[in-house]
């Protein structure tokens, strides 16, 4: 999980992902990606749950929660997803829609739509909607580019109106031969300084996978690991913060239901 | 319902392309039209922005769709092209007919390679047409933009989302168009433009600037109604517009709603902020608060021996819920040709009734070409997206001029003279009078092929009498510009190109401003690499220096120097064959001559996918 400065920045990421270097692109086909990246929905083939609960800067008391249920209908990907960030005195809570599909054989298209809640102990709740979408191509057969956009909306919560987080990610993924992939993305936050992103992930043996990466901005280093046994997944994050020293950590765990 | 329906236009020859003719014919094409357009538009960088005609010439050049004739006839909407382009243009019926035209040793260099461009398209037709094109840029901050072109048997639409470096929102700009033709009736839904006579009332975004390009471009009537695509923001009109060719003459109308950011003063004047950026405090709080709402209409007829029309508009503004009063204005632009010569111009009663006038009169031979242009401006006139050619450009025009220009062509060779008068009379609250004077060019060119050299001389003088203390008493303040151009492109081994310009520019003889630009490029059949390199010495931005930059395909993008120091660019360009093709372009600048100090960094990406 990523955690930055305002609220509903923390946006969930696999934790294979989040070891490539917190990449927005869903290269790995995991459910918990399609909140940044639905058009990913496209390629969905199977039922699947995925769960995830993270330790943000290992902060006790605060905990990030996140369950996913994606749905292939057809040639569309359908998900629902939820994801709840805070302690008792302070929670934000998204629930989100997701549809993605593919088009002429290469492009995918996606959306989502999610509900945010801010609620805070003693002094009350609010809610707005916010509109996610994303379009992925193959530019060569091993090589996918993508770019998602996330709160287009520009939706604001509260009475004071707070804006949301607004946010471009543009990437790329690439396989470089069957045990290996490289990412590389930039983001782009609407207020704050953008990002470049870089990665690999690596499946050397059968059931594991195994990625490391770097955020240029907040500078971070990840890791992540991930043992798939049949239709289990079971995967631990970790990432290091070098401005401040502190690490945030992920454990999720994955269900793929053939149908 | 929707599922079969995609099904169905899944199962149609459907084909994705993005940008420029490369993607048809392979990267050697992409190469070849980038350059020459780059070339032959070789004029100083402060002329019109071109983004728009660049941007129909790629959809042109893309379109499976139109017939030939069809493809002939948008092409006469390129803003870059003269009226004798037009001309010849208009000649033309089928593409038997270009490829002759082609070779003729009459027409311009910009109308021959306009017409290579569409005549080397892939010809292999299609049902229907998605393209969709991804540029970002990069510096401190990230800018993007998206255009989508859809094209189906006489539909043509688009959409194109952007965002500048710094703004807040994910997108920024949106803008649509929608044109539907069927018949002799044109619909246009969404963001168009109107080029109206010689721009007194309504024209492009950009001027035509008083310089070489006018001798030959200054006669160019506007037509009327075309789509909007492009990035700036304020514009374009928005709403609905239908042209209507009859026997009885063509008629133009269109209703506008848009909202603009800025606001009305103290006088219920209209003050728009045309930037389109909302990074300050000043400029979030104009965004969007303003509405123009407008209708135009206009009749007139276009044959081969005149292009007539009159135009009428009507525009209201709307400003936090009070409504100012209806402005008016009306014009009669005319080209009248007989043999080798015209008379054109356009007379125009503009908003709070000033009136304007463009008056001029030309005659051109296959060797020879002279034009004498008159203009009168009152002061305070204005239009609804006024752009003529003028000294002085703001919220209201107030000049008069006298243009004229002469242009001898023999074999290679190529000369280009002209000269402009005008004067103004400034408010009397201010603390001068007039302000008035002259300027003057001389251009020698010689081509061959890809081979190609240039001299220009330009010379500028203006005065402005200036109130002393003591009633009656004035004192007169002269700026002299001068600018020496040399301009040298020439093909070393294997039809690389190594391109040279040196600029040396003065003001006042205590003002400088010189520059050197070397660019080589090298290409084979995936794979353009260009490297540029620049170096100025300049001691006050009055002589700012513009060079082309290393742009990606689709960018005609110029570039300011307004400070001593050098400059490398680096562009390569990889295309697959068109099936894939990606360009990246990367800048560092060093604000000194020395090479002192960290550099600045910029570059641009762009994408584009062929399915």
């Amino acid at each position: 999980m990523k955690i930055g400065f305002c609220a509903f920045e923390a946006s969930p990421l696999s934790s294979v992902n989040i070891g490539s270097g917190q990449i927005h692109i869903n290269f790995n086909h995991q459910l918990l990606n399609c909140f940044i990246d639905p058009g990913s929905l496209a390629g969905l083939k199977t039922f699947g749950i995925e769960l995830a609960s993270a330790h943000p800067f290992q902060i006790s008391g605060i905990t990030q929660e996140t369950a996913v249920l994606g749905i292939p209908v057809k040639d569309w990907g359908f998900a629902a997803g939820y994801n709840s960030l805070g302690n008792k005195l302070y929670r934000e809570t998204t629930f989100s829609l997701m549809v993605g599909k593919k088009f002429f054989g290469q492009m995918a298209i996606g959306t989502s739509l999610s509900y945010y809640e801010l609620h805070i102990v003693n002094y009350g709740s609010a809610g707005t909607i916010g509109l996610n979408a994303s379009l992925s191509y193959n530019i060569l057969s091993n090589w996918i580019l993508v770019t998602s956009f996330r709160n287009i909306n520009a939706p604001r919560i509260g009475s004071s109106g707070e804006k949301l987080p607004q946010v471009v990610y543009t990437g790329f993924s690439a396989k470089v031969n069957k045990n290996v992939k490289i990412q590389g993305a930039w983001e782009q936050d609407m207020e704050f300084q953008g990002a470049i992103k870089f990665g690999i992930m690596s499946n050397f043996l059968n059931h594991l996978t195994v990625s490391a990466g770097y955020v240029s901005y907040p500078a971070q280093i990840c890791a992540g690991l991930q043992l798939t046994l049949k239709n289990l997944s079971i995967n631990y994050a970790v990432s290091v913060y070098q401005n401040i020293g502190r690490m945030s950590s992920q454990l999720g765990i994955g269900i793929r239901i053939h149908h | 319902m929707l599922f079969r329906y995609i099904k169905i236009l899944a199962g149609c020859p459907l084909n994705w392309a993005l940008v420029f003719a490369y993607i048809i014919s392979g990267s050697q094409l992409h190469a070849q039209s980038e350059y020459d357009l780059s070339l032959i538009l070789d004029q100083d960088g402060e002329d019109h922005d071109l983004e728009e005609d660049i941007s129909l010439l790629q959809d042109l050049s893309l379109d499976k769709l139109a017939s030939e004739s069809q493809l002939l006839r948008r092409l006469e909407t390129l803003s870059f092209l003269s009226q004798q382009d037009i001309e010849h243009l208009s000649e033309i019926e089928d593409f038997s007919m270009a490829h002759r035209m082609v070779k003729k040793d009459e027409i311009s260099d910009r109308l021959r390679v306009v017409l290579n461009i569409i005549l080397r398209r892939d010809h292999t037709t299609r049902k229907q047409q998605l393209r969709i094109n991804q540029y970002q840029s990069f510096n401190r901050d990230m800018r993007y933009k998206y255009k989508i072109h859809y094209v189906y048997p006489n539909l043509d639409a688009g959409m194109l989302l952007e965002r500048d470096a710094g703004e807040t929102d994910v997108f920024d700009h949106r803008s649509f168009f929608v044109t539907y033709e069927k018949n002799s009736v044109d619909l246009f839904l969404g963001d168009y433009q109107i080029a109206s006579g010689y721009g007194l009332l309504s024209w492009s975004a950009f001027p035509l600037r008083k310089g070489f390009e006018s001798v030959t471009s200054l006669s160019r009537i506007g037509k009327g109604i075309r789509r909007y695509s492009s990035t700036h923001e304020s514009w374009g009109y928005r709403g609905a517009g239908v042209r209507w060719t009859t026997s009885f003459g063509i008629l133009q109308a269109a209703l506008n709603s848009r909202h603009q950011d800025g606001h009305l003063d103290s006088t219920g004047l209209a003050i728009i902020n045309v930037s389109g950026l909302h990074t300050s405090a000043r400029s979030i709080l104009e965004k969007k608060k303003l509405t123009e709402r407008s209708a135009i209409v206009q009749w007139g007829f276009d044959k081969k021996y005149a292009t007539i029309f009159a135009t009428h508009t009507v525009r209201h503004w709307l400003y936090n819920k009070s409504s100012t009063e209806l402005e008016q204005g009306s014009s009669i632009a005319a080209n009248v040709r007989s043999g080798n010569r015209s008379v054109f111009g356009e007379v125009a009663v503009g908003f709070n009734s000033k009136t304007g006038c463009l008056i001029g009169v030309e005659w051109k031979t296959k060797v020879l070409h002279y034009i004498f242009a008159v203009r009168k401006y009152s002061p305070g006139f204005r239009g609804i997206r006024m752009n003529p050619v003028a000294e002085f450009h703001g919220r209201t025009l107030n000049e008069t001029g006298i243009f004229q220009g002469f242009r001898l062509r023999q074999k290679r060779n190529r000369l280009i003279i002209y000269g402009d008068m005008f004067t103004r009379k400034l408010p009397a609250h201010t603390n001068s009078n007039v302000s008035s004077g002259n300027e003057f060019g001389l251009r020698w060119e010689w081509r061959k092929q890809d081979r190609y050299f240039k001299v220009e001389l330009k010379q500028g003088i203006s005065w402005l009498e200036i109130k002393a203390i003591y009633p009656g008493e004035y004192g007169v303040g002269l700026t002299r510009l001068r600018q020496l151009r040399l301009i040298s492109r020439m093909p070393i081994f294997n039809g690389q190109l190594v391109k040279m310009q040196v600029i040396w520019q003065t003001r006042d003889n205590n003002e400088y401003g010189n520059g050197i630009n070397l660019r080589f490029s090298w290409r084979n059949d995936f794979v353009t690499v260009a490297l540029d390199w620049v170096s100025t010495k300049i001691n006050s931005s009055n002589v700012r220096i513009y060079f082309w930059d290393v742009n990606l395909p689709g960018e005609l993008i110029t570039k300011l120097y307004a400070n001593s120091g050098h400059s490398i660019g680096f562009k390569v360009n990889y295309s697959n064959r068109g099936q894939f093709s990606t360009g990246l372009r990367i800048r560092t600048q060093w604000k000194d001559l020395k090479l002192n100090g960290k550099p600045i960094i910029s570059g641009a990406l762009y994408t584009e996918v062929a399915f």
